[in-house]
C-alpha cells in the first residue's frame, strides 16, 4: 500500500503541489499529465529518490520522507521496484548478474530459482548470460521490469515505460507490469503521458 | 558481487586497465629493484668489512686498495714488502693482521695466498675436506666449487694474472684439499692457499723469466712481497693514529674501509637517488593515470551508479566497488612490479657475483625500503579512488536518471 499527503516540491522557481494518492496492495494507478507537470518528479518522490519540501509518503505505514539516506536506500531495496523510461543497466555484467547484484542483502536473499523464474516470465532466460548491451530495446525494457519485480516489492513504480513503443509492445509491457503486480500483490503506479493506457488501469489521476 | 563488478569494469576497459597496470608495474619494479640493489650493496659490503679496521697496501687509490684487498673486485694498487709490513703489524695497537698475496687465478677465479686466519676471520667452515696445510694446497669457496665442479683431491694449474687465457704455471699444480661452506662473504668466490704457495710459484716463474721486463702486480718470493694486510685494532687509538703514521712515515698506504666504503656509498647513492626519483615520478604519473581512468570510467557509468542507488545498493557498497577497482590495479601493479624486479635481479646474479662479489640476500622478502613502498603505493591507490568516490557519494540519483 502506498499513499501520500500534501506532497510539495520545487525546482528553483517551479513549485509543485501533488495530489494525495492512495493505492492498495494489488491495485493499479495510472498518473498522467502533460510534459513539465512533474510526473517523473512525483515518481522520484514516491520512491525516496527525492526528498519533498513538505508532506509525507507512506509505504506500508512507513513515512519514507523521514528516513535518512542509508535507511532510504535499504527501504527502497526491500519495498520498492522502479522501472525507468530509459533502460538502465550495468553494462559490464550479464543479465543474470544484473539481477543478482540487486538481490543480495542479509535479511531477504533472493534465490537463484527466483531469478530464473523472473527471467523466464519475462522471456529473457535464454539471454541470461549475455551482456545487456547485446539485447534489443524491448528486451532491455523487460530486463528493467525483471529487476524491479525481482524482490516482490510492496510498490512497483514505472516511469513512462511504454514511451517510444508501438501499440503491440506498449500493451504487452503494460499487461506484463499489471500481471506481475497482481501475482505479487504489489501496488502498481505508472506515470505516463501515453493516452493508450488510460483504460487498462483501475484508477487514474491527472497532474495539472 | 561488488568485487565482481569492480573486476568486470576493469575487464571491460581492457586497454586502459593494461596501460595503468603496465605503468604501475614498471615504476614499482624500478623502485623495488633500486631498493634491493641498495640494500644488498650495503649489506654485502658492510658484511665484508666487519672486523677490518684498516688495510695496508701499496700507495695508490685508497678506495682501489679496499676494493681489491677486501672485495676482490679491482686490481691491487701494487705490492709491499712483507718485512716492512711485518714491522708494523707487530705494533701494540694491532690485535690481528692477515696478510694477502695474489696475482694468479684459475678459470678467472682469484687465488689468494693467506693463512687459515683468513677463513677464521670470515667465520667460514670447511664443508668437505680439510684446510690447506702444505704449499700448493688450496681450499675453494662454495660458489667456485659449484661453478668449476671442484672437489677435494682435484688439481689444477694456475694462470698468471686474472685472465683465464693468461700464461699457465705448468711447473706446479695446486691441489684442492677442501671446499668452504657458503657464507655470503667474498670467500665464496675465491680460492685460498698459504702465502708460501704464491711466493714459490712465482719464484720459479721469476727464475724462468728473469729477463722479462713485464711488470707484475703479484707477490714475489725473492723479496717476499705481499699485496695487502687486513688489520684489526685492539683499541680506537690505533684507528686514530696508525693510518696517519703509516701514510706519513712509510712507502706503504693505510686505508680505512669504513671511510672508503662510506665514500663509495655516497657516490653510489647519488645515482640510486636519481633513479629512485625518476621511479617515484613514474609512479606518481601511474597513480594519476589510475585516477583519470577511474574518474572517466565513473563519469561514463554515472547512470549505472544512479541505478544501483535507485535499487537500494548503499553508497558504502558502491564506494567499496570503486575502491576495489583502484585496489585491483594497484595490487596487480605491486605484485608484478615486485616480482619483475626480483626476476630481473635474479637473471643478472652471475654477472653481479662475478663483477662485484655480491649476492642477493632476502630476494624473496621485502627489503627495508620496500615496506614503505608498498604502504605508499596502497595509499596513493586510495587517493586515486578518493575523488571518484566523492562523486559516487554525492551523486544526485533523481537528476542523473531523469537526464538518462
Amino acid at each position: 500500500m502506498i499513499s501520500t499527503k500534501e506532497l510539495r516540491f520545487a525546482y528553483k522557481n517551479m513549485p509543485f503541489l501533488f495530489p494525495d494518492i492512495h493505492c492498495n496492495s494489488g491495485d493499479t494507478l495510472l498518473i498522467t499529465g502533460a510534459s513539465g507537470k512533474g510526473k517523473s518528479t512525483f515518481l522520484h518522490l514516491l520512491s525516496g529518490l527525492l526528498k519533498p519540501h513538505s508532506g509525507a509518503v507512506y509505504i506500508d505505514n512507513t513515512d519514507i520522507t523521514l528516513l535518512n539516506t542509508q535507511q532510504s536506500d535499504l527501504f527502497r531495496r526491500k519495498n520498492i521496484g522502479i522501472v525507468f523510461q530509459q533502460s538502465h543497466y550495468i553494462a559490464s555484467l550479464s543479465l543474470w548478474d544484473n539481477l543478482v547484484l540487486c538481490s543480495q542483502w542479509p535479511d531477504k536473499m533472493i534465490t537463484a530459482e527466483r531469478v530464473e523464474m523472473v527471467l523466464s516470465q519475462l522471456r529473457l532466460i535464454n539471454q541470461a548470460s549475455q551482456k545487456p548491451g547485446t539485447l534489443s530495446v524491448g528486451q532491455q525494457q523487460r530486463l528493467s521490469i525483471a529487476r524491479a519485480v525481482l524482490n516482490m516489492p510492496s510498490v512497483l513504480l514505472a516511469d513512462e515505460p511504454t514511451s517510444g513503443l508501438d501499440d503491440a509492445n506498449c500493451y504487452r509491457v503494460a499487461e506484463t507490469l499489471i500481471s506481475l503486480s497482481k501475482d505479487n500483490n504489489t501496488s502498481l503506479l505508472m506515470v505516463t503521458h501515453d493516452q493508450r493506457l488510460k483504460d487498462i488501469f483501475q484508477s487514474r489521476i491527472e497532474l495539472l | 558481487m561488488m568485487i565482481k563488478l569492480a573486476w568486470n569494469n576493469l575487464r571491460s576497459k581492457s586497454l586502459n586497465t593494461f596501460l595503468c597496470w603496465m605503468a604501475l608495474s614498471v615504476s614499482i619494479g624500478m623502485i623495488s629493484m633500486l631498493l634491493i640493489v641498495e640494500y644488498n650493496f650495503e649489506k654485502n659490503y658492510l658484511r665484508n668489512i666487519e672486523g677490518i679496521d684498516m688495510v695496508l697496501g701499496a700507495k695508490g687509490s685508497p678506495l682501489q686498495l679496499i676494493l681489491s684487498a677486501v672485495y676482490h673486485i679491482d686490481h691491487p694498487t701494487g705490492n709491499i714488502s712483507y718485512e716492512e709490513a711485518e714491522k708494523w703489524v707487530k705494533h701494540p695497537h694491532i690485535e690481528k693482521a692477515i696478510s694477502l698475496a695474489y696475482g694468479d687465478s684459475y678459470e678467472g677465479i682469484s687465488i689468494v695466498g693467506s693463512s687459515e686466519e683468513l677463513l677464521n676471520h670470515y667465520q667460514v667452515n670447511i664443508e668437505t675436506g680439510k684446510v690447506f696445510s702444505e704449499n700448493f694446497q688450496v681450499v675453494a669457496g662454495a660458489k667456485v666449487a659449484q661453478k668449476l665442479k671442484m672437489k677435494p683431491g682435484d688439481s689444477f694449474f694456475s694462470t698468471h694474472g686474472n685472465d683465464s687465457n693468461g700464461e699457465k704455471h705448468t711447473h706446479q699444480a695446486y691441489t684442492v684439499t677442501g671446499i668452504l661452506a657458503a657464507s655470503g662473504t667474498v670467500l665464496d668466490n675465491l680460492i685460498v692457499s698459504n702465502l708460501e704457495s704464491v711466493w714459490n710459484i712465482h719464484d720459479h716463474a721469476h727464475h724462468e723469466h728473469h729477463d722479462d721486463e713485464e711488470e707484475h702486480e703479484h707477490a714475489h718470493h725473492s723479496i717476499k712481497e705481499i699485496t695487502a694486510v687486513l688489520i684489526k685494532f685492539k683499541n680506537p687509538m690505533g684507528q686514530v693514529q696508525m693510518p696517519r703514521m703509516i701514510n706519513e712515515q712509510t712507502s706503504m698506504m693505510a686505508a680505512v674501509p669504513a671511510i672508503e666504503i662510506n665514500r663509495l656509498f655516497s657516490l653510489f647513492g647519488v645515482g640510486i637517488n636519481v633513479l629512485q626519483q625518476i621511479g617515484t615520478g613514474v609512479m606518481l604519473l601511474a597513480t594519476f593515470i589510475v585516477f583519470v581512468t577511474l574518474y572517466n570510467s565513473l563519469k561514463e557509468r554515472k547512470y549505472e551508479l544512479a541505478l544501483m542507488r535507485s535499487v537500494g545498493i548503499t553508497r558504502e557498497k558502491i564506494l567499496l566497488s570503486v575502491i576495489a577497482e583502484s585496489m585491483f590495479l594497484i595490487v596487480a601493479g605491486l605484485i608484478t612490479g615486485l616480482l619483475t624486479s626480483r626476476l630481473l635481479l635474479l637473471s643478472i646474479t652471475d654477472n653481479v657475483a662475478a663483477s662485484y662479489q655480491m649476492e642477493w640476500n632476502q630476494l624473496w622478502w621485502l627489503v627495508d625500503g620496500e615496506h614503505w613502498l608498498v604502504v605508499t603505493v596502497l595509499l596513493l591507490g586510495l587517493l586515486a579512488a578518493l575523488i571518484p568516490a566523492i562523486k559516487v557519494w554525492t551523486i544526485n540519483i533523481s537528476r542523473t536518471l531523469a537526464n538518462g
